[in-house]
């Protein structure tokens, strides 16, 4: 499922026009993005919870460059799922 | 480092996404139910389910295994189930890290690597501490340290003095090709010539200095040259096109590059409808007086010299999106600059000599072994 599939789906599903589900969609995941970035975790019901985890520097194997690099510290987007969604993908 | 991360609510997530999309929150709230909802839909039925720009979520199959009941220490069997995990894309990674982007990884000295890819135990670190043999050691290490440094300083100040002292007694004589091997160093910059090509420091082209260093050049080249006609570029020429079909050589080509590129820095970029400004024919390359054939020669280690300078570039970072394409355009300038050079000899043979502070070393070795295999004149075979 591609992007324009998914706000063609969306948009029937719930009655609203393309164009507004797209706004929706991006400023969703936006909103997401920025609140990872400023380290915030939320839970969604029914899906699960987004959280960020900060790697501090650490060594690295470039296999590319054939060497060991020193990598900067980051942060790392992470999802766990909740019991719902385990039960829905698990259910056959 | 703060380590701790907050929590927010839905409802203050759905507050932000409304205030974003200008939506009421109950709108948006009923949306994101909707979306994740059917994320989860699609994640029963696929594989994988890949959110552009966002990343994906992927479902994974893990057969039964043996586990322990951490709390009751029972064991028990984990039956075999759907794990579902997150890759957060490449876009979201760089959005996320936005305030840590001005750190970038560093390749590790190869020395320091080694030591720490040995872990010491903390007894072995006592020991060695305590030995008084290492001690010993560490007091000779010291004065060898301060030795060197002594005769290090001795040998740089002789070195200084000869500086100084040596263009005193040289300084009238210097000739035209002492010259331009100079200004073609300083350029670009002669400090990487010992160093090794890959792996250590490059030099980073300068375009201000290159952009000086062809209008000066252009000056010397158009003296007592009429212009014949001023061409505009077509779909498929290159520079080497253009000059075989007015001067009818196409070996030519650096004298009519630099007659019309004062500005830009790659040889290699022309487009349709820039206007190219054709100057006499330089004489009959059969017959060069010894001026212009030193000035051909000349504009062909200039451009050598910029195709190096733009390959090493490249290595560093330039126009590639990955490592794998940062050795494969470095290595091409690098190559077409050796080429460039090879063409050169054509019209002075003792060049790598005379140019000889102008060009890197492994270039001159290499190229002594394509004259021993090919001659002067390979191009022309080829």
């Amino acid at each position: 499922m591609n992007k324009q599939e998914m706000i063609k789906h969306l948009s029937e599903k719930l009655s609203l026009t393309q164009a507004e589900t797209k706004t929706l969609l991006e400023a969703t995941f936006d909103t997401m993005a920025e609140l990872l970035a400023k380290r915030k975790s939320f839970t969604i019901q029914g899906f699960g919870t987004f959280s960020v985890t900060q790697l501090e520097k650490r060594k690295g194997f470039n296999p590319l460059l054939n060497k060991w690099m020193m990598l900067p510290r980051k942060l790392k987007p992470k999802f766990k799922a909740g019991d719902s969604l385990k039960e829905r993908v698990n259910a056959k | 480092m703060k380590n701790e991360e907050e929590k927010i609510t839905i409802d203050e997530f759905c507050e932000k996404v409304s205030k974003k999309a200008k939506t009421s929150p109950e709108d948006s709230k009923k949306f994101i139910h909707t979306l994740f909802d059917s994320i989860g839909e699609n994640l029963t039925q696929k594989e994988k389910v890949p959110i552009y720009q966002f990343g994906i979520f992927r479902k994974k199959w893990a057969s039964k295994k043996k586990g322990v009941n951490p709390q009751t220490q029972e064991k028990i069997t984990i039956p075999a189930h759907h794990k579902i995990s997150f890759k957060p894309s490449a876009a979201l990674a760089a959005k996320v890290n936005k305030k840590y982007r001005h750190l970038k990884p560093n390749v590790l000295d190869e020395i320091l690597t080694l030591t720490h890819l040995k872990k010491t135990t903390p007894e072995e670190i006592k020991e060695l501490e305590g030995s008084p043999e290492l001690k010993k050691e560490h007091g000779k290490a010291k004065k060898r340290a301060l030795i060197t440094l002594i005769v290090g300083g001795i040998i740089l100040l002789l070195l200084l003095a000869l500086v100084i002292i040596l263009p005193a007694y040289y300084g009238n004589e210097s000739n035209e090709v002492v010259d331009f091997a100079k200004k073609v160093n300083l350029m670009l910059g002669l400090n990487s010539i010992s160093e090794k090509l890959r792996g250590e420091k490059f030099e980073i082209i300068d375009k201000a200095k290159v952009a000086e260093f062809l209008a000066d050049f252009k000056k010397k080249l158009s003296q007592d040259r009429k212009i014949v006609e001023t061409y505009s570029v077509k779909p498929g020429d290159s520079i080497f096109s253009i000059s075989k079909k007015y001067w009818g050589n196409e070996f030519l080509w650096p004298d009519l590059y630099i007659l019309n590129k004062d500005e830009y820095v790659d040889p290699d970029l022309i487009f349709p409808n820039d206007k190219i400004v054709i100057y006499e024919k330089m004489g009959d390359p059969e017959n060069f007086s010894e001026k212009q054939r030193d000035q051909i020669v000349q504009a062909y280690i200039g451009i050598y010299r910029i195709y190096r300078a733009l390959g090493e570039a490249d290595l560093i970072d330039g126009r590639a999106k990955n490592d794998a394409q940062k050795i494969k355009f470095g290595e091409k300038r690098i190559n077409d600059s050796q080429w460039t050079l090879y063409t050169a000899l054509r019209y002075d043979h003792d060049l790598l000599k005379k140019y000889e502070n102008a060009i890197y070393p492994e270039d001159i070795d290499l190229l002594n072994q394509y004259i021993e295999r090919f001659g002067y004149d390979g191009m022309k075979n080829k």
